[in-house]
């Protein structure tokens, strides 16, 4: 139960600066005033306290300049504060909210210039001011402040419950807020919440897993590659050692041959003297062959003096051909001035003379030219020269040439004599020759194969090495891909944890449903109760709640009447409200602005008597008249607590005083 | 509000009630509670902060009940 100990209000409205204190019973409080004193401003400054609402009066920037005290504004203060003291069970609640001017702002000209602020203590400890706007949050919702502080002619607003319009869906949300029934709509969405973060984490798996199956298949065909290719190299690098063990056994072999030493040099003396056989063979061949030309060498010395002759032959020609030559371009030069009628080496102009002398000068060269059959001979003289030289060089060859290479020739002779004696000395010294040198053959032969296969098998090692290199490289690229790996284990985990959040929703969802249906038959029932002693039409036997907690009136004989009476609006609205605080989870104080709207007497009377049932602290502002005064002393009796008057000093000063 | 008030209690005995009818059997009743309790104290916390207090509740109810 949240219960208001105390209201202070300093500078809002008319109120300068006013305490009003509660009394901690149970019961009813009333305040009286006139029209315009401020009833309504004390109900706004608790709306101010508790939400920080500001009444808006048309101009929500001005509003806030609108409520403050006129007196105080012209002594320059431009302050407001509301502290409301509160008790919920066994805590004390301070809460002040302050509309404070901006230090700049020398005289406030509307909420820009104002700080709004908030300070909540509980048990004298003062919260810090996020943690006190969620603690007050949590204490008095601002959306069910409807069902605590609010003005009697506005009741009606229930009325439009049964109307799918927004503000009756606010309402309804309202009410259920008020009756405590987010915690399961809210828990509800928390778990749908988690549920759907779990069922994604589920599919991210399970894809995961598939993806994972396929290069785990990729993965076991690689690392089967690589076990036959690592099995192949194992044999290859045995064959290795077998090979290389071949080879070492061939050179013990090779070693235990005794004269194995004499082997090796018989074999390179016989190759030495194959060589020597090809170069003895190749310079025989070359002085045979200049022997064959040697005889040549006797028409030598002709063939010189006949070079010569021809030569001066050519020689003539080639002389009178470069004279002709330059007779040729003289002659050319003069037919160019003849024809041009000017000289053409100075330009100068040619008369008639000139050319008749220029024409016998070029009949005179024409005569020097070369006859045709001079240059045949020439040619021919040149062809048989070319013929001359070619065979002189062979023919040159000197008995010193011959005698160079037929040195050469004994060199090598004695070279291979030498060598062929060193052979002989050998095999004379190497015993079982024949025999020893075919087993050697043999070795080396074989040794010569083994060493192929050792090549072979390294290459082959070698290849496998990089193929298996290349399978552990991949096999790695691909296990790398498997960023985290499911197993199913862990896929049946978040399987069943998907299932399981699946019904926890669906337990909240039907146990909303359930709650809410209940809540609404707890509200109809104590609506009801409470409307049976509120309304004197007899006839007219409960309530039936709808769909939005709108309340329908029901007739004795079953029919549903619909509530079109303002005054039975008025009713309605005030049991319902009874109803929803009687089963809140928080019970709370009930303040009202005149409450007694259209209401006849008869059911002002029996509005005073069922206040108490609304809930156990009702704070009433009433003018006066509203309600009998001598029927609320009557029949409250104890349960009428205090009574208050609001008094003017002047428009601007109203004191609350005590009765 | 606080846990110990008679609306909560009936809230949640309405939804146990339904947990026991329905054989929801593997949600424990301690869990329904924990939960609604985390619901009831966090009324009008901020959602992120409310959140991970049931995100914290769920995950500390299978780690600790791994066939769940």
């Amino acid at each position: 139960m949240l219960k208001v100990k105390s209201v202070r209000i300093y500078g809002f409205g008319p109120y300068i600066h006013q305490t009003l204190d509660f009394d901690d019973r149970n019961g009813v409080t009333i305040i009286w005033g006139d029209n315009g004193v401020g009833k309504t401003t004390f109900i706004n400054a608790l709306k101010f306290g508790f939400y920080g609402e500001i009444p808006n009066f048309g101009n929500e920037e001005k509003s806030i300049v609108n409520i403050v005290n006129q007196h105080n504004m012209d002594s320059g203060n431009y302050d407001v504060s509301v502290t409301i003291e509160f008790e919920i069970e066994d805590d004390d609640y301070s809460l002040t909210r302050y509309a404070k001017v901006k230090n700049n702002a020398l005289k406030p000209e509307g909420l820009s210039d104002y700080d709004i602020s908030l300070s909540l203590a509980k048990n004298s400890r003062v919260l810090a001011p996020q943690e006190a706007k969620s603690a007050l949050n949590t204490i008095m919702p601002e959306n069910t402040s409807r069902f605590f502080i609010f003005d009697g002619e506005l009741l009606e607003e229930y009325t439009r419950l049964s109307e799918n319009t927004q503000q009756s869906l606010k309402l309804k949300d309202s009410i259920e807020q008020i009756l405590g029934l987010p915690i399961l709509t809210k828990a509800k969405m928390h778990v749908d919440e988690y549920k759907k973060n779990v069922s994604n984490q589920l599919l991210d798996r399970e894809k995961k897993s598939d993806k994972n199956k396929k290069i785990h298949d990729k993965i076991s065909s690689l690392k089967e590659d690589l076990e036959d290719d690592e099995k192949e190299k194992e044999y290859y690098a045995n064959e290795l050692l077998e090979f290389e063990n071949q080879f070492k056994e061939i050179a013990k072999e090779r070693y235990k041959i005794s004269d194995g030493a004499k082997l090796q040099e018989y074999d390179e003396l016989k190759k030495s003297h194959e060589e020597i056989e090809q170069n003895i063979s190749t310079l025989k061949s070359k002085i045979k062959e200049l022997i064959n030309e040697q005889w040549r060498g006797l028409i030598l010395n002709r063939l010189i003096t006949e070079k010569m002759r021809l030569k001066n032959i050519t020689d003539k020609y080639e002389e009178d051909k470069s004279i002709f030559d330059s007779h040729k371009r003289t002659r050319d030069i003069y037919q160019i001035s003849i024809n041009k009628r000017a000289c053409e080496v100075c330009q100068k102009k040619l008369n008639n003379e000139d050319i008749d002398l220029l024409n016998k000068k070029m009949s005179e060269i024409k005569s020097l030219d070369i006859p045709k059959e001079n240059k045949e001979i020439y040619e021919k003289c040149k062809s048989s020269i070319m013929i001359i030289e070619k065979y002189e060089h062979n023919l040159s060859v000197t008995p010193e040439t011959l005698k160079f290479y037929s040195n050469n020739l004994d060199n090598l002779i004695i070279q291979r004599s030498t060598i062929e004696i060193k052979m002989e000395t050998l095999i004379k010294e190497i015993e079982d020759f024949d025999n020893q040198r075919n087993q050697n053959i043999l070795l080396r032969d074989r040794e010569k194969i083994v060493l192929e296969n050792i090549v072979n098998a390294k290459e082959s090692i070698e290849t496998k090495n990089q193929k298996i290199k290349k399978h552990k490289e991949e096999i790695t690229k691909l296990e790398n891909k498997i960023k985290e790996d499911i197993n199913d284990e862990e896929l049946e985990i978040f399987k069943k944890k998907d299932k399981f959040l699946e019904d926890f929703s669906n337990l909240l969802d039907e146990g909303i449903d359930v709650f809410r249906s209940e809540l609404k038959d707890r509200v109809e029932k104590d609506a009801s109760d409470l409307f049976k002693k509120f309304s004197n039409q007899k006839e007219f036997v409960e309530l039936k709640i709808n769909e939005n907690y709108g309340l329908d009136i029901v007739h004795k004989s079953g029919v549903i009447v619909p509530v079109k009476s303002s005054g039975f609006s008025h009713i309605v609205s005030l049991c319902l409200i009874g109803a929803l605080h009687k089963n809140a989870p928080v019970q709370g104080p009930v303040f009202i602005d005149s409450p007694s709207g259209r209401l006849d007497e008869a059911h002002k009377n029996n509005l005073i008597n069922i206040l108490t049932e609304i809930s156990n602290q009702v704070v009433l502002l009433l003018y006066h008249g509203e309600l009998d005064e001598q029927n609320i002393r009557r029949n409250l009796g104890p349960s009428l607590l205090n009574e208050y008057n609001l008094e003017q000093e002047d428009a601007f000063d109203v004191r609350i005083i005590e009765r | 509000m606080n846990k110990d008030n008679e609306n909560f209690e009936k809230m949640f005995y309405t939804v146990d009630g339904i947990r026991v009818k329905k054989n929801y059997e593997n949600i424990t009743q301690k869990l329904l509670f924990d939960l609604l309790v985390i619901e009831e104290e966090n009324y009008d916390v901020e959602h992120k902060v409310v959140m991970k207090n049931v995100i914290d509740l769920f995950d500390d109810y299978f780690n600790n009940i791994p066939d769940n």
